[in-house]
């Protein structure tokens, strides 16, 4: 008995149960779209978030005020001592001809008309802004540097406010209210995407004075050094570690590079991969469970046709070897299966929102595929086996 | 021949390679059975023996052809000539117009006889027969008799078990068993000529009226 002549066998077999072994591979399915869809969402997220965190500039460093980020518990309560004059000093005493881009952020309700929205992020920045965040301005033009100094009420805003306040009419040279307050429009911002589950298009930008006096505050959120060079990073860090440490402690602030940033989240997020996959392989898992059980019932349920081939001089081998195959078809075709679901259901998900890309990882099918064959394989043995050792006579004997 | 319980089909399944003997040797061509690996008593099943069971046995979701096919698919009969084989064998048991009907679609006698053609297939050494009439009216019965009467004519070696005298009488002995041992040993002096009972037979239309 060849190999094709053990298939056509098997999926006769398999035809005249269509129901059972349609319900025997939907185990399958389950446990494939299961391990493919989470294990490419997983990566999907990854890599719009890697491409977040470099599209902010891979040549940027930033001041945070406190502790965070130091190790596994460093995120201690601190009081936020970074002012805006540090980062004049920071201005004064850099080398490498670096930028220094002080930012105050508030979350805060803006208006235009009769149309409002809540919870936007209103962004304090001086005039070098653009150029150290690489953010460019895609209508109108950013805040200027009299803007700034003039503590003016003047805002830049970004796509998703100007989708929600202006739909496509033309919003530069408009007024909008932030905190009860009216601000001119400059200019909109290109689309910069997601960071995390932040819209950085989500976002106002108006003068840091302007912003500290209308909030009510006086420390900075962050500051963001661009260095033009990547070369200088390192001793850029360093230098301005040491102009802070002149008027702040260690404990008062922290120096971090998007590449730290970009490096502790890949390690997360691989963690959180192969967590996912491994939930997800629980399922396939039972679904293998489910093929051992069904092809058990059917060893038992067809002794019988063991036994009468085996008087006509099936070997063992032949026998075992027609289970299996019943058992590998099950699981192969249910992978197969599994897998045009998963595109089909990446394909709806990304026809009902447009910002979720998930592309289907080919690492995912792969291992999605081996996997369930693999599990044919291993939860067959058994049942084959079984009927392969069958007694011909007692098999025969049987009703 | 014998009663029920006396080791008819024990010693058949033992000859067939089906089962083993507890006691005793079967020597198949020289060799012993209880000898051979699993394997062995595989092929021998499928190139020597042809089985004959009561209740046909036969694979119920494939057709008569496929049925008769079986045993080249455990064996290395050469592929192109199977299908012409097994139409052959078919039409030698009047059934060559039946080739495509399931087990369901044929009367007793016709599954029988498909059972025959399965069991000629491989041209075995010897036919074993195990009530070959038992669940069969008797016009099929003789009819399968006569197929049997006909193989032997032509050489075959045909081995019968049954527990009726009647059908007995149609070989040329008889070997009675009791309780697993032979009784008796006897050549049929006035054999039976099945296509004849069969002529003795009312005719189907007198049955009817």
């Amino acid at each position: 008995m060849n190999l094709w002549e053990s298939t056509e066998v098997s999926i006769d077999a398999l035809k005249a149960n269509k129901l059972r072994s349609f319900l025997t591979m939907l185990g399958v399915v389950i446990g494939v779209i299961a391990v493919v869809l989470l294990v490419s969402i997983a990566l999907g997220v990854r890599s719009q978030v890697t491409g977040t965190i470099e599209g902010l500039g891979s040549n940027l460093y930033m001041v945070f005020p406190g502790s965070i980020g130091r190790g596994m518990g460093g995120g201690r309560l601190t009081i936020n001592k970074l002012k805006i004059d540090h980062a004049y000093e920071l201005m004064q005493k850099s080398g490498y001809n670096v930028a220094i881009s002080p930012v105050v952020n508030k979350f805060s309700t803006i208006r235009y008309g009769k149309t409002s929205k809540g919870a936007t992020l209103i962004t304090g920045v001086m005039a070098n802004f653009s150029l150290a965040r690489n953010w460019k301005v895609n209508e109108g033009a950013f805040l200027k540097k009299e803007d700034i100094d003039a503590y003016r009420k003047a805002c830049v805003i970004g796509q998703s406010v100007k989708h929600t306040l202006f739909k496509n009419s033309n919003p530069v040279g408009r007024e909008i209210f932030i905190a009860g307050k009216s601000f001119k429009v400059l200019g909109v911002m290109e689309s910069k995407g997601q960071l995390f589950d932040l819209d950085l298009d989500d976002q106002v930008f108006i003068p840091l004075p302007t912003a500290q006096r209308i909030f009510g505050i006086n420390n900075l959120s962050y500051i963001f050094i661009h260095t033009p060079r990547v070369e200088d990073m390192p001793l850029a860090m360093e230098q301005t570690k040491k102009i802070l440490l002149h008027s702040l402690s260690d404990d008062d602030f922290t120096v971090k590079s998007q590449g730290e940033t970009l490096s502790a989240f890949l390690q997360i997020s691989s963690l959180l991969t192969i967590m996912l996959g491994a939930i997800a392989a629980i399922s396939l898992v039972v679904g293998g469970i489910g093929i051992m059980n069904i092809m058990t019932v059917s060893v038992t349920e067809r002794t019988k046709e063991i036994g009468i081939r085996k008087a006509m001089g099936a070997q063992d081998g032949e026998i075992i070897t027609q289970f299996l195959t019943e058992a590998v078809i099950i699981s192969l075709m249910g992978g197969i299966v599994g897998i045009l679901i998963c595109y089909l259901a990446v394909f709806l998900l990304s026809a009902f929102y447009p910002t979720f890309t998930v592309t289907i990882s080919l690492l995912a099918i792969t291992v999605a595929i081996l996997f369930s064959t693999f599990m044919g394989t291993f939860f067959g043995v058994y049942p084959a086996y079984k009927a392969g050792r069958l007694d011909p006579i007692e098999a025969l004997r049987y009703e | 021949m014998g009663p029920s319980g006396s080791g008819k089909s024990t010693l058949m399944n033992i000859i067939g390679c089906l089962d083993q003997p507890t006691k005793g040797t079967i020597t198949i061509e020289g060799t012993e059975t209880s000898r051979m690996s699993r394997s062995d008593l595989a092929y021998v099943r499928n190139k020597k023996i042809g089985f004959v069971f009561q209740s046909f046995n036969l694979l119920a979701r494939a057709n008569a052809l496929s049925n008769v096919m079986l045993p080249f698919v455990y064996g290395d009969y050469p592929k192109a000539k199977r299908k012409e084989r097994a139409m052959e064998v078919l039409d030698s048991v009047g059934l060559s117009d039946r080739w495509n009907h399931k087990p369901n679609e044929l009367s007793g006698g016709q599954k029988q006889r498909v059972a025959i053609a399965r069991a000629l297939v491989n041209n075995p050494a010897i036919i074993l027969a195990d009530e070959p009439t038992g669940n069969i009216d008797s016009r099929s019965g003789l009819e399968i008799m006569i197929l049997l009467q006909r193989l032997n004519r032509e050489g075959m070696t045909i081995l019968c078990v049954t527990h009726d005298l009647f059908i007995a009488e149609h070989a040329e002995m008889i070997i009675n068993l009791l309780d697993g041992r032979i009784s008796k040993i006897e050549e049929v002096k006035e054999r039976k000529n099945a296509l004849e009972e069969l002529q003795k037979l009312p005719k189907e239309e007198e049955i009817s009226n």
